[in-house]
């Protein structure tokens, strides 16, 4: 009996070297980037009197949250009593080339919202529709009164099943806040 | 004040007490290796210095006692004596299994009525068995739990809880899921130990020297779930458990049989249960996607002949649990928003079995080998090998924008956790000296894939350990020793290059206590000191991302050292005629804590600020007191309380720790009625249970301050109803009676919902074939 249980002794502690302490060490650890990541929010303002005055206002953070801080964050400056026709874009810029995350908000509108909102005198409006006729937000109207400071929030919602038009539902995908002036 | 109105009430009860002295207390002896029936076997009654012997069946009888709590000794050739205590208020049934002359650590199985303590007096260990367990069986691992003294649960909603014992959860307290223990990805607050409770036939929790054996890192204790021992030499038998409840439409089943086979040498048992709930309910509006599905199967096989007896165990669990879609926030904004709605977004009113996103899911194998060899009558040698695997994949709310990432339906998160474990262990027994040593490795591989967490890691543990305990009269002294080695390595893909940095950690532990029996006839104390310490965990160390349930970024440090803990305990317990009492006091201080403490400022990205967490490390205390006390009114009333207090603090912030238990306070009464032919022991019992606010933390150290105080109802009525020569316990009850509506600070969904309303269900508990 003794040897017998020696020898079960043996294989045993044979068993748990090979499959234990030996084991293949798993040396191909995956990339530590997301596979999606908004990592850019561009407003692009075209003066409605004068549609050749355009210009750009971005928040950048190209390595995704955490780690660095946002390379760009822009200000926005406007000129007061004008009107500015507002298009916002959504891109990936962690990789190359930067990935246009806007197309699938708009291919999903019909679950997704932009909001915006100011503490500036400036009046938004939203100027399209999702496929049940909410507003979506891609695209807005922007009229600036006297001049003043405040900040401006732009926030995407995403609220499958549940859009009402209700900026307060959902969850927040984008919310960025720019300092703005009106002068 | 209120608290003092209560013992009085107590005590007057007891005062009144008309006592009935013709109780009979009878039961069957069995030895443990095999399943005989013994005969003659004594039994001695010490408080009345009664004696009886068991017949040729096994059982014994005696007549004529008095409603108490009594020391009962057995005594039988060939084993070893076993003494334990119970309580009698009415006529009693037991089952004692005697072990052969070794002492079988959690073999010393002891079937009664009430709690019983298998250790002295449940000085180090505190045992829930069997019939106990039946009316808990059904709901979560943490539920059943709860029972003992001084365990509370970390929820997150009404389907997940984590076991938490005198404040410590997680990664400082050590589970045991049949003698292998548990190695989960236990360091995430929402991640459930993968176990499934309708295996156990004894639940035991550790405090003292001999959790040493289990690990360093037991600082708040071992958790031990422990099956039946195989039945050599045994019959065909088997349970079948059935449960159904009300709130969340939850239906259960278990099926469990074990028989010997050839001469008696080998056995086996197969056990399976399925759960399955749809939404769950508070009592104002249901939780959209809030249903869960769990089913686990195992199957043991065991030889034994003459010295030697080798075991196998192969299990698989396997649990998907929605997460109520209205807790899945975006970022702090959203938080506050859920906060500051009186109902949250996303309820409903459907009791729908659907599991949508978000959701959870985590499967676990475990495999074991284990092998046993009487080298003689006082010693046997012991060895094990276990592996496990965890795979846990969490499911975000919504699936990624980009169409083909969507068509993937991958999950977020997912981890992937393989263990290793090799066990030596000698143990040595005789005259009042009881030696064990031995020495453990762990091997451990983690994976990632989804959203980066956490790095893969490997991780290696070596570890020795020596206790030794020795009884003469009334005194015992227990000593425990250990000394690990941990060895860790990360590995990480940055910008295309791998790193991995590789740490070590090596510590001493130790733990040192003496019991004194029978100070004053009745009255046990017990004493222990300890040091034990834990390495620090890859969440720890590494964690750097967001985590999109808690709304919360948290971040890791890689320059921790070894938490280390000093502890020291006290138990007091006194058990005389109808009286039992207990009381136990801890504490336990770190220099090295590790929390994840809130930090300023949040983290801005794009989808706006994130409250940050750091994980830091500095001094820290735990105390706390846990006290009960049990009262026979009457022949059949009998009153009690239950009472947990708890105080955890940091001190380098000089503030409570966030996220410690609220004090709890517990009051029951459990009537029992007279047999009536078939319908057995019945009682009926109430107990209401009052958590206080936690009052000690920060109102503004969490998102939100603590949820208000809250009292529940709870009822349950239970019998045996015999038919032919079946025993079928049946239970009724309704948690949560009143449908109160409340908040536990201890719940993560907190902020989000309120707790679940009323629940009422039905257990059904079939034994068959050969009943003990």
């Amino acid at each position: 009996m003794k040897t017998t249980f020696k020898k079960l002794f043996l294989g045993f502690t044979a068993l748990a070297l090979v499959t234990g302490f030996s084991a293949c060490k798993d040396d191909n650890p995956a990339p530590e980037n997301p596979e999606e990541l908004i990592t850019t929010i561009k407003l692009t303002f075209t003066d409605s009197a004068n549609t050749a005055n355009t210009f750009t206002v971005t928040f950048a953070d190209t390595d995704g949250p955490g780690g660095n801080a946002p390379a760009t964050y822009d200000s926005i400056a406007l000129q007061t009593n004008k009107t500015y026709l507002v298009s916002a874009q959504l891109l990936n810029e962690s990789v190359n080339p930067a990935e246009d995350i806007t197309l699938e908000v708009e291919e999903e509108k019909d679950d997704h919202l932009f909001g915006y909102s100011s503490t500036a005198n400036i009046n938004i409006t939203t100027t399209d529709l999702d496929n049940n006729n909410l507003p979506l937000g891609i695209q807005t109207k922007w009229k600036t009164t006297t001049a003043s400071v405040g900040n401006t929030t732009v926030v995407l919602k995403h609220q499958p099943g549940i859009k009402t038009g209700d900026i307060a539902l959902g969850e927040t995908d984008v919310e960025v806040v720019f300092y703005t002036v009106i002068q | 004040m209120r608290y003092f109105i209560i013992l009085l009430l107590l005590f007057a009860a007891l005062a009144v007490n008309a006592q009935n002295c013709n109780i009979k207390l009878t039961g069957t002896v069995t030895d443990s290796h095999d399943g005989e029936k013994l005969e003659f076997a004594t039994l001695g009654i010490l408080q009345l210095q009664k004696q009886a012997f068991t017949k040729s069946d096994g059982t014994f009888e005696f007549s004529n006692l008095c409603p108490g709590s009594y020391t009962i000794i057995c005594r039988h050739l060939g084993c070893k004596d076993t003494s334990f205590t119970i309580s009698v208020s009415e006529n009693t049934n037991i089952a004692i299994v005697m072990p052969h002359k070794l002492n079988q650590l959690k073999e010393v199985d002891v079937k009664g009525e009430k709690t019983n303590y298998a250790d002295a007096a449940g000085l180090s260990v505190i045992s829930v068995s069997n019939q106990q367990l039946q009316p808990l069986l059904g709901g979560t691992l943490g539920d059943v739990l709860k029972v003992a003294p001084g365990v509370t649960t970390l929820q997150t909603g009404a389907t997940i809880a984590k076991p938490m014992i005198n404040g410590f959860t997680g990664n400082r307290i050590v589970i045991m899921n049949n003698g292998v223990r548990l190695e989960g990805q236990q360091w995430g607050g929402e991640h459930a130990p993968e176990i499934d409770p309708y295996i156990a036939n004894t639940i035991s929790v550790w405090y003292g020297a001999k959790a040493v054996r289990y690990g360093p890192d037991a600082i708040g204790g071992v958790i031990t779930i422990d099956p039946a021992t195989l039945p050599y030499n045994g019959k065909f038998s088997g349970i079948a458990n059935l449960a159904g409840f009300s709130n969340n439409r939850m239906g259960a089943a278990s099926f469990q049989m074990q028989n010997s086979f050839g001469k008696g040498r080998w056995a086996y048992r197969v056990q399976g249960s399925y759960r399955k709930g749809a939404n769950v309910f508070t009592p104002a509006y249901g939780l959209d996607n809030s249903a869960m599905r769990e089913g686990n199967f195992s199957a043991a096989l065991g030889y034994k002949y003459k010295r030697f007896k080798v075991e196998t165990y192969a299990s698989r669990f396997d649990t998907k649990i929605g997460l109520f879609k209205g807790a899945h926030i975006g970022n702090l904004t959203d938080l506050l928003q859920a906060i500051n709605s009186t109902t949250p977004f996303y309820t409903t009113n459907t009791h729908s079995y659907a599991i949508g996103r978000p959701y959870q899911q985590a499967v676990h194998y475990t495999g074991k080998l284990k092998m046993v060899y009487d080298v003689d009558d006082d010693s046997r040698l012991l060895l094990q090998y276990a592996i496990q695997n965890n795979r846990r994949q969490e499911y975000d709310r919504d699936k990624p924008l980009n169409d083909s990432l969507a068509a993937l339906n991958n999950p977020e998160f997912l981890f992937d956790l393989t263990t290793q474990t090799v066990d030596a262990v000698y143990e040595f027994n005789s005259k009042g000296v009881e030696i064990s040593g031995g020495l453990s490795g762990m091997y451990q591989s983690n994976y990632w894939q989804g959203r980066y967490f956490i790095p893969n890691f490997n991780a290696q543990n070596l570890g020795v350990f020596a206790i030794g305990e020795y009884t003469f009269k009334k005194v015992k002294l227990e000593a425990g020793i250990r000394y690990d080695v941990r060895f860790l390595e990360i590995s990480r893909l940055i910008k295309g290059k791998v790193i991995s940095p590789a740490y070590r950690y090596q510590n001493p532990s130790a733990n040192i206590g003496a019991t004194f029996t029978d100070v004053v006839p009745g009255l046990n104390i017990g004493l222990n000191a300890g040091l034990a310490w834990r390495p620090p965990t890859v969440s720890e160390l590494y964690s750097n991302g967001l985590h999109h349930g808690a709304a919360a970024f948290e971040i890791g440090d890689t320059s921790f050292t070894a938490e280390k803990a000093y502890t020291g305990s006290a138990v007091v317990n006194y058990q005389a005629e109808g009286i039992e009492f207990r009381v136990m006091g801890n504490y336990s201080y770190f220099d090295s804590y590790i929390n994840l403490e809130p930090v300023l400022p949040p983290t801005l990205t794009i989808a706006g600020a994130f409250p940050t967490f750091k994980y830091r490390q500095g001094a820290a205390s735990f105390t706390s007191i846990n006290f009960s006390l049990s009262v026979n009114a009457t022949k059949q009333l009998s009153l009690f309380t239950r009472n947990a207090l708890i105080w955890a603090y940091n001190h380098t912030t000089r503030q409570y720790l966030i996220g410690g238990p609220a004090h709890r306070f517990q009051l029951g009464a459990r009537y029992s009625f007279a047999d009536k032919k078939w319908f057995e022991k019945p009682y009926i019992e109430l107990v209401g249970a009052h958590t206080l606010r936690q009052y000690l933390v920060d109102e503004n150290a969490d998102y939100t301050a603590p949820p208000a105080s809250y009292t529940l109802l709870n009822v349950e009525f239970g019998f045996t109803a015999h038919i032919r020569n079946s025993h079928i316990g049946i239970i009724l009850a309704a948690s949560n009676l009143l449908n109160t509506k409340y908040r536990d600070y201890l719940d993560r969904f907190r902020y989000y919902t309120d707790a679940m309303g009323r629940n009422v269900s039905l257990k059904i508990n079939i034994p068959f074939g050969e009943i003990k």
